[in-house]
């Protein structure tokens, strides 16, 4: 290589880097112009959209820096807002054309300029938003349709329950999430379309993901449809989503589906009813769960003993006899979980020892050395049901 | 003789092209990764992620050994991030201070017996405590066995299906747990690991656990360090994630999916590079295993953690990370040039042979060249200096780029000053510090040759709130041994 090529290297490289520095301060400078920018519309727009709000003056708008900004206040103040104000910000928003230009937008090349349109289109609760919104549900970038089914959960019209629950036949997780806190969102007007899906004979994924919402939503009208689905299904993930429902859902035809759901053959199913028969709190299910607790499985043991410790005494018994039983694992769980009911219970006797020797001091103090035996003995005596009452808390 | 010189002269160009080209088409996929990512983060719903059922609850293992100082700021810090459903255990690593008492005090801590399912073989372990007044936290204690094993204990009481291992004296932000768990959500059956960020947290405003305001170090160490993680983090991770060929996940902050792990073998307990050897081996696992699989690297969640600020201890964390570097390459030789590991065979390690391992020697071998033909007058002194001068340019000019990266993706410095600084160091680096780090590399590829090692001693100080706003570390300090691997890695 020669010096002329190297040298002309040398300063190309070292222009680079000037040009680098130079770009690194100009974003900064363009930054600290914006916020300056800002801090200087911002009271005169506030100002505006205030008036509009308490009397109903229109604000006049003279750059799109300053559109731009009143578009961002006008949707915050619309969040913390409902009744005539909230319908003077829309009003507002559709006559001043914020919700077309919004809706034009979502046609716009960019999946992420597509999605912020969405999702402001969403925040401006206008009913002319619905139609553009309904179209982004079927755009070919999975944020912006999950961005526009959150933005139709948040104005609330009847057509986007269907589009949401069709929407949990997507692959990922997150799109659950998404689709599923929207759907929770809406509440019961979710739990129809949710119902008329799992009993579809349709993709397992999506029906494990309905039986989940459902179970999020605690609506009794899902049960029976849960009970087919946890008896009846195929897929381990239904089977397991859906017996976790009934365990937060509950009844005694559920009772009846967990204890049977602790004889299936996959593990997560098992461990999911143990968990179940726990929360629901039903000292029936105690033999149940101490025939369970020999499982093969970890979790399987771990929730049965958890659940047995929820169950009260004939929990605690089923416990003891597991611990004194010939399976060792089953045993080491048994006796893990009957120490940390003991030692709460010995720390709520204690505390409420302490309590009623407080309780006493001036009778102690004015008595005898017997009235504070009198004293520390009542309250032994009367913090053994309490700490019983701790013990079960305590899980 | 001249031909000699002639061919050599050669390959050093080529080398060295190849070096500047391979890290210039590292930043440009950096750009154009981190701004897809700072886009779709916008709209990333991370409202939701906190309330849904769908979130998968995660473990957070926090291995200390003598810790004492900083070990309940840090626990008090975690009790309080946005997460939904979390677990934190702290595993005390047979520490010879008061690190369990400190604990024990702050938190009420009762004695647990309980079953272990021991999953991966790590020391005995001498008892679990669970907290009276938090029942999310445990801790463990365990005979010393070094990080890797503090963090396989972890692994095996671990409830959770995902576990996120972070350093005691780290201070991870509030959000850093929603971002870096997104990816195990998005792409729920391929997600093995994601990584976060890990930033400089010398000159930072520090209140009750938390980084209260953002600034670059004053102190020039820690400075150029700052600069150090930029690039390595923001240029390099990226673009190799994005490749599919992430090859560390720092030991301050990694998530994982516990069942790939324990799979994998957990971390490996006879290596200083505890968390590169683990990424390795998950890939190797996967790819043996032909199941699709992504680790990735997501720039925005964010873990603070202190730096050296001695040449010293600067040294030593140098020499560490190197061996570590080293031990783990040659256990995964067997990857080298594999089509079967795709990029990461073909491309990633090669540059880890190539640039990592072998760069320090070349550049070396360039001064003693350029010192060598000064004396003898074999080479043209001009043409050297005009060589020097253009490494010098390509240096600055990736260092400027992290710092542009930075400044238009993730803007955490708030201080004009403060990018001011961060520029000055990035031009200084250069001269004097480059080759510092250059001979230090050297020298740890000795004493790797040599079989001497160990974790050695670095100071660390106890986090403080500083009212001026500089230096903000300060107060009482520590000796300790460390646990912290925040190794910036590559691209450096």
């Amino acid at each position: 290589m020669s010096d002329t090529i190297l040298l002309i290297t040398v300063l190309v490289v070292f222009g680079c880097a000037a040009l680098l520095v130079l770009l690194t301060l100009l974003t900064r400078v363009l930054a600290m112009r914006r916020r300056a920018r800002f801090l200087q519309l911002e009271p005169r727009c506030r100002e505006q959209v205030e008036q509009l709000i308490l009397s109903g003056v229109r604000p006049s708008i003279s750059s799109t820096a300053e559109r731009r900004l009143m578009l961002d206040l006008l949707l915050r103040h619309l969040a913390l807002l409902r009744g005539r104000e909230a319908d003077l910000i829309i009003g507002h928003l559709e006559e001043d054309g914020y919700v077309e230009d919004l809706a034009e937008r979502l046609s716009h090349g960019r999946p992420w300029k597509r999605a912020a349109a969405a999702d402001l289109l969403g925040r401006s609760r206008s009913s002319r938003a619905v139609r553009p919104l309904t179209a982004a549900l079927s755009d070919h970038d999975e944020d912006v349709r999950l961005v526009a089914a959150r933005s139709l959960a948040l104005i609330g019209t009847p057509d986007a329950v269907d589009a949401l629950a069709g929407a949990l036949v997507a692959p990922t997780r997150w799109a659950l999430a998404m689709v599923a806190d929207n759907l929770v969102l809406l509440g019961g007007a979710a739990v129809p379309a949710l119902l008329s899906m799992m009993r579809r004979d349709g993709d397992p994924q999506a029906v494990a993901a309905a039986a989940r919402i459902l179970g999020e939503v605690r609506d009794p009208r899902a049960t029976e449809a849960l009970l087919d689905v946890a008896r009846l299904s195929v897929d381990i993930d239904a089977r397991a989503q859906a017996v976790a429902a009934l365990g937060k859902i509950g009844s005694a035809d559920a009772v009846r589906t967990l204890l049977s759901a602790l004889r299936d053959p996959a593990w997560e199913v098992r461990a999911q009813a143990a968990k179940g028969l726990g929360r629901l709190g039903d000292q029936t299910a105690a033999p149940g769960l101490q025939r369970a607790m020999p499982d093969p499985s970890w979790w399987v043991r771990v929730n049965c003993g958890e659940a047995l410790a929820q169950l009260g005494e004939p929990g605690r018994l089923a416990l003891r006899d597991v611990a004194g039983g010939d399976d060792r694992y089953a045993a080491d769980q048994a006796r893990a979980v009957l120490t940390r009911l003991a030692t709460a219970a010995a720390r709520t006797a204690g505390e409420a020892a302490a309590r009623a020797r407080h309780h006493d001091a001036p009778a102690a103090m004015v008595g005898s050395a017997g009235g504070a035996h009198v004293g520390a003995r009542g309250g032994a005596t009367a913090s053994r049901p309490a700490a019983r009452l701790a013990g079960v808390e305590q899980l | 003789m001249t031909i000699l010189v002639e061919i050599i002269s050669w390959l050093a160009i080529v080398y060295f092209a190849a070096l500047n080209l391979t890290y210039a088409a590292l930043i440009v996929l950096s750009f154009v990764e981190s701004g897809h990512h700072e886009r779709r983060a916008r709209y990333g719903g991370y409202d939701i992620l906190f309330r849904s059922p769908f979130t998968p609850p995660v473990s957070v293992l926090v291995p200390a050994f003598n810790e004492e100082p900083t070990i309940v700021d840090s626990v008090r810090a975690l009790r309080f991030i946005e997460y939904g459903e979390y677990e934190v255990i702290v595993i005390d690593d047979g520490s010879t201070d008061g690190t369990f008492t400190a604990l024990r005090d702050a938190f009420d801590l009762e004695d647990q017996s309980t079953p272990i399912r021991r999953r991966l073989e790590t020391e005995t372990v001498t008892g679990v405590y669970v907290s009276r007044t938090w029942s999310g936290l445990r801790v463990l204690r365990k005979a010393n066995g070094g990080k890797a094993d503090a963090l396989n204990a972890g692994i095996n009481v671990a409830r959770f299906p995902v576990f996120c291992a972070v350093d005691a004296d780290a201070i991870l932000e509030k959000d850093a747990l929603l971002r870096v768990v997104k990816p195990f959500m998005e792409h729920p059956a391929e997600t093995v690991a994601a990584a976060g960020i890990v930033r400089v947290l010398n000159g930072c405003r520090v209140s009750a656990g938390a980084v209260e305001s953002v600034h670059a170090p004053h102190r020039f160490l820690p400075l150029v360090q700052s600069v150090e993680y930029l690039r390595a983090f923001l240029a390099g991770r990226t673009a190799w994630s994005r490749l599919g060929a992430l090859f560390i996940i720092s030991g301050a902050f990694g998530v994982f999916r516990k069942e790939a792990v324990v799979e994998a073998g957990g971390y490996r307990t006879d290596t200083v590079g505890e968390d590169m050897d683990l990424v390795l081996r998950l890939h190797q696992t996967m790819r043996w295993a032909r199941r699709p699989y992504r680790m990735v690297f997501v720039p925005d969640p964010v873990v603070w953690t202190q730096v050296p600020e001695r040449l010293h201890d600067l040294g030593r964390q140098r020499n560490r990370w190197q061996r570590g570097l080293l031990e783990c390459l040659v256990h995964g030789k067997g990857m080298l040039g594999n089509p079967r590991y795709g990029v990461l065979g073909c491309l990633a390690l090669p540059y880890n042979w190539l640039f990592e391992v072998l760069g320090p020697f070349v550049e070396l071998a360039g001064y003693l060249a350029v010192i060598a033909g000064a004396a003898t007058g074999i080479l043209d002194l001009r043409y050297l200096g005009l060589f020097f001068l253009l490494a010098v340019g390509c240096g600055m000019a990736l260092s400027i780029s992290a710092i542009l990266l930075e400044e238009t993706r993730l803007h955490r410095y708030r201080s004009p000053g403060d990018v001011t600084r961060l520029l000055l160091a990035a031009l200084a680096e250069n001269l004097g510090y480059r080759q510092l780090t250059a001979v230090w590399r050297v020298w740890a590829t000795v004493d790797y040759l040599r079989g001497a090692g160990g974790w050695g001693h670095i100071e660390r100080r106890r986090l403080a709130t500083d009212e001026t706003g500089r230096g903000a570390i300060g107060g009482e300090a520590a000796h300790r041994q460390s646990p912290a691997a925040s190794r910036p890695g590559a691209t450096d």
